[in-house]
């Protein structure tokens, strides 16, 4: 009887356990076809906008809490650049110009005012009210040093290189003399890797002078890969911003980040799980900030291999992907689906691009032509989680026209020296668009690591470089759209979609601006009591 | 004693060695480098080449190996290439957290498992065993992450009396520790257990009952000194495996520990940072072990006589 009693307890156990693995029981292309649904009925939730500032009258919170999912490894601006890195810097470091990430518009910051003297030559004016967080003011020279430093900088290096004389014209004037005639240069200098550092205070402590900037905020205790706290800069040259106490704190697991603002440990939640999404949404304290992304996910082929450098093969892919289902399945359809492999803020976008069609007819016709008609083992390089499951609905897509997807599941390091060194056949992996026009570059230009498909076309090079130096818009863009024209039809890369963004709030939260490429400026974040 | 410290110290040296070698090599034969992950995305292949020879990697393994090691015996752990903060301080910023949440986890773990092991033996087969047992096995089967999530949400997010993770006040701990102590109450319950079922079988115990020595002084004192060998070869066990840190419950209670700390390192192959690391939780590791052996000289007298009587050369496990 005890015994009896015993079995009956293990099997209610392990049968709840099994239960409680198991979520709502749904199958997964239920529960996908739901949470598309999901997704298209929301369209209404919280728009990207611009930061606005409380009013006078409200009271707003002394400490804000972010809950950050990718770690900061370093506050030296010249060292790291990428969206983990480029919201701190932008909070605690000023640029010579800032740029509304949305639009492309470029901004003062810390120059009042700017002049093309000739087409490669540009002056800007600083302000005279700008102050660094050791309180001394920023001088042309800060420039001329940051340039200098700059130089050696691992992140900063290659992007200085095309200013090839910084000088100091007066105390407030710097002159920039560029290699070639650059339209995007000051797109490019608004990056925080431009930031512009003190030479006193980088003088005085050569270990963390860095951290110095002229910034919103300062720092005031940074413990690498864990949290950013950061107190406000009651001289910043815009006046005080409205939160005094502001944390980065990074929270590795989306669950427990989520848990961590429903209990108001933190006010913002970056990236909640898009299967949690649900929850944000029916919980009264918070707010879900959703916004279009800047960056696509896609496949892309090795264009010096053997078998992927077969561009009829490439096409026959083209048109056996169905990148709804993909995009349904990996993110639960919370996304844009990708015509072209271009930003849809970059400079040159072409809506509605007329790409290739999920025709499965003319796919097995391109695979004749191909000379594959008996079809051909491919090997998909694949480094996370999501993308693991893009692969694989790849996989069971292209089984159709007789290609053999063969999943190659390995860490993102191994990914990148894989591609580097051009030893995979096909990947799927992600891209942010910024901006610029010459963005392309890093996808078709030469060389380039982000260049993964190792694609050369003479005539997509020649026209990058004439784009970029092209001052008439209408030249410019035929350019751009010539140059998606000619990827389309060598299709190195198949364009999959554009990943929605999501942000939890507390409700109660402004001053945010969201930028689509993930650059979010949190400067004047605030949450009223 | 003494002779048998400092050689136990001693065997450490070829232990570091042997550890230092197969780590170095085995993150340098795994596909992708530190350079693919410090590189900005603009940089050219050429330049990527170019930074690979700034920071060694052009040179044999066996000569990068030996640079590193001969700053090792000067003390220096290197740098990490991600940070570059010391390796050393990096570590020691962390085993603080590492610790704390490794004591914190034996403390449930051996004031649930040892009473719940005596229980179970000395009421073997009955239904009080029985619903231990599955305790005991509910705990092991049980996976980290997921217990860690059921609590967070239990005690943060419905009950709101405990923080849902983070680090600093003692309110932090306790979800973490509960978290990790489960698994590992789950072992030392059933090892307490079989222990105390071949000690309760014993004569000398039979004797102490027959002289009328109450029967939880017979089991509280006589029974459990003399089961408490195995029980400490387990918690020591336990500990320093803790002590490696435990990677999922740091990951979900954002628990900066030394864990997550080598599994970060890892991913981006930063080798001074994960062979430093390795090699301090080496030797934090066998300190533990070497004083859970002479834990067992306290327990048990006859192996204290061992330590004497031989001058280490045999300690009786």
């Amino acid at each position: 009887m005890k015994r009896n009693f015993a079995a009956v307890l293990c099997t209610v156990l392990l049968a709840g356990s099994l239960a409680g693995c198991g979520g709502n029981g749904s199958s997964p292309s239920q529960s996908a076809q739901e949470t598309t649904k999901a997704a298209a009925a929301t369209t209404e939730t919280t728009a990207a906008a611009p930061a606005e500032m409380p009013s006078s009258d409200v009271k707003v919170k002394e400490s804000v809490v972010v809950g950050i999912k990718a770690q900061i490894t370093s506050m030296d601006v010249q060292s790291v650049s990428n969206v983990a890195h480029n919201i701190p810097y932008k909070l605690t470091h000023a640029t010579l110009v800032t740029m509304n990430l949305d639009t492309g518009e470029i901004l003062p910051d810390l120059a009042e005012s700017w002049e093309w003297i000739d087409d490669v030559t540009i002056e800007f004016k600083l302000r005279e009210d700008a102050k660094f967080h050791n309180g001394e003011p920023v001088t042309a020279q800060d420039v001329v040093f940051t340039f200098e430093r700059g130089r050696e900088g691992i992140a900063s290096a290659n992007k200085m290189k095309p200013a090839t004389e910084v000088t100091a014209v007066d105390d407030h004037t710097v002159r920039m003399v560029l290699n070639a005639p650059n339209v995007d240069w000051l797109d490019t200098i608004s990056l925080p890797v431009f930031s512009v550092l003190s030479e006193k205070a980088l003088a005085e402590d050569p270990e963390k002078g860095y951290e110095i900037g002229a910034g919103p905020y300062v720092v005031k205790e940074f413990v690498s890969k864990d949290y950013l706290a950061l107190t406000r800069f009651e001289d910043y040259m815009d006046g005080p911003v409205p939160t005094r106490n502001l944390t980065l704190r990074y929270i590795p697991e989306a669950s427990a980040r989520l848990i961590a603002l429903q209990t108001g440990e933190i006010d913002l939640c970056q990236d909640p799980d898009t299967i949690e999404l649900d929850t944000v949404r029916s919980d009264p304290n918070l707010t879900l900030v959703e916004f279009p992304g800047t960056t696509c996910q896609f496949f892309g082929f090795n264009c010096k291999d053997e078998v992927t450098g077969n561009k009829k093969l490439r096409q026959a892919i083209a048109c056996a992907v169905n990148k709804q289902d993909i995009m349904d399945v990996t993110i639960n359809g919370y996304g844009t689906i990708a015509s072209s492999f271009w930003g849809p803020t970059q400079y040159g976008y072409i809506d509605n691009f007329e790409t290739w069609p999920y025709d499965l007819d003319m796919a097995k016709e391109l695979m004749k032509e191909a000379g594959l008609e008996n079809g051909v083992d491919l090997e998909i390089t694949v480094s996370s989680g999501a993308r693991v499951v893009s692969a694989e609905v790849l996989q069971a897509q292209l089984k159709e026209i007789g290609v053999n997807i063969i999943i190659n599941e390995v860490d993102s390091a191994a990914l990148t020296s894989i591609t580097n060194e051009a030893r995979h056949q096909g990947l799927v992996y992600g891209l942010g668009f910024n901006t610029a026009g010459d963005e392309v570059r890093r996808v078709y230009g030469d060389g380039s690591s982000t260049n993964r498909s190792h694609y050369h076309n003479d005539r997509v090079i020649e026209l990058m470089d004439l784009a970029v130096q092209e001052f008439d818009d209408a030249k410019r863009k035929e350019y751009y759209k010539e140059i998606q024209e000619i990827a389309k039809d060598d299709i190195p890369v198949i364009p999959l979609y554009y990943e929605q963004n999501f942000w939890g709030v507390n409700k109660n939260t402004g001053g945010v601006t969201w930028y689509g490429n993930s650059n979010v400026d949190l400067s004047t974040v605030y949450v009223t009591e | 004693m003494y002779r048998y410290v400092i050689k136990r110290l001693l065997m450490l040296i070829p232990v570091i060695i042997g550890i230092s070698f197969l780590v170095y090599f085995v993150i340098d034969l795994a596909p992708g480098d530190i350079i693919s992950q410090i590189a900005p995305e603009d940089a050219t292949v050429e330049e990527i080449q170019e930074l690979r020879e700034e920071y060694g990697f052009n040179k044999p393994i066996l000569i990068r190996y030996g640079e590193y090691m001969a700053g090792m015996i000067k003390g220096d752990l290197g740098t990490s290439y991600i940070t570059g903060e010391p390796v050393f301080e990096s570590y020691m910023k962390r085993l603080p957290n590492t610790l704390m949440l490794a004591f914190a986890s034996i403390f449930v773990s051996v004031v649930i498992s040892i009473p719940l092991g005596i229980l179970s033996a000395v009421h073997q087969g009955t239904w009080k065993d029985n619903i231990t047992m599955v305790i005991a096995l509910l705990g092991l089967s049980m996976p980290n992450f997921w217990l860690g999530l059921l609590l967070i949400i239990l005690f943060s997010l419905k009950l709101g009396l405990l923080p849902s993770g983070g680090y600093g006040t003692f309110a932090h701990i306790i979800l973490p520790a509960i978290t990790v102590g489960t698994g590992l109450t789950a072992m030392l319950t059933r090892t307490t257990r079989s222990s105390m079922l071949d000690v309760i079988r014993q004569d000398y115990l039979r004797t102490a009952r027959s002289k009328g020595v109450p029967e939880k002084r017979v089991i509280n004192k006589h029974a459990l000194k003399n089961a408490l060998i195995p029980i400490i070869t387990v918690v020591g066990t336990q500990l320093a495996s803790c002590l490696g840190g435990a990677i999922i419950t740091e990951t979900v209670f954002s628990w900066p520990g030394v864990g997550r700390l080598i599994l970060d390192s890892v991913n981006s192959r930063d080798i001074p940072m994960v062979t430093g690391c390795i090699i301090m939780k080496t030797i934090t590791i066998s300190i533990i072990l070497l004083c859970v052996d002479l834990l067992y000289a306290v327990v048990d007298p006859r192996i204290k006589a061992q330590y004497a009587g031989k001058g280490g050369k045999s300690h009786g496990r």
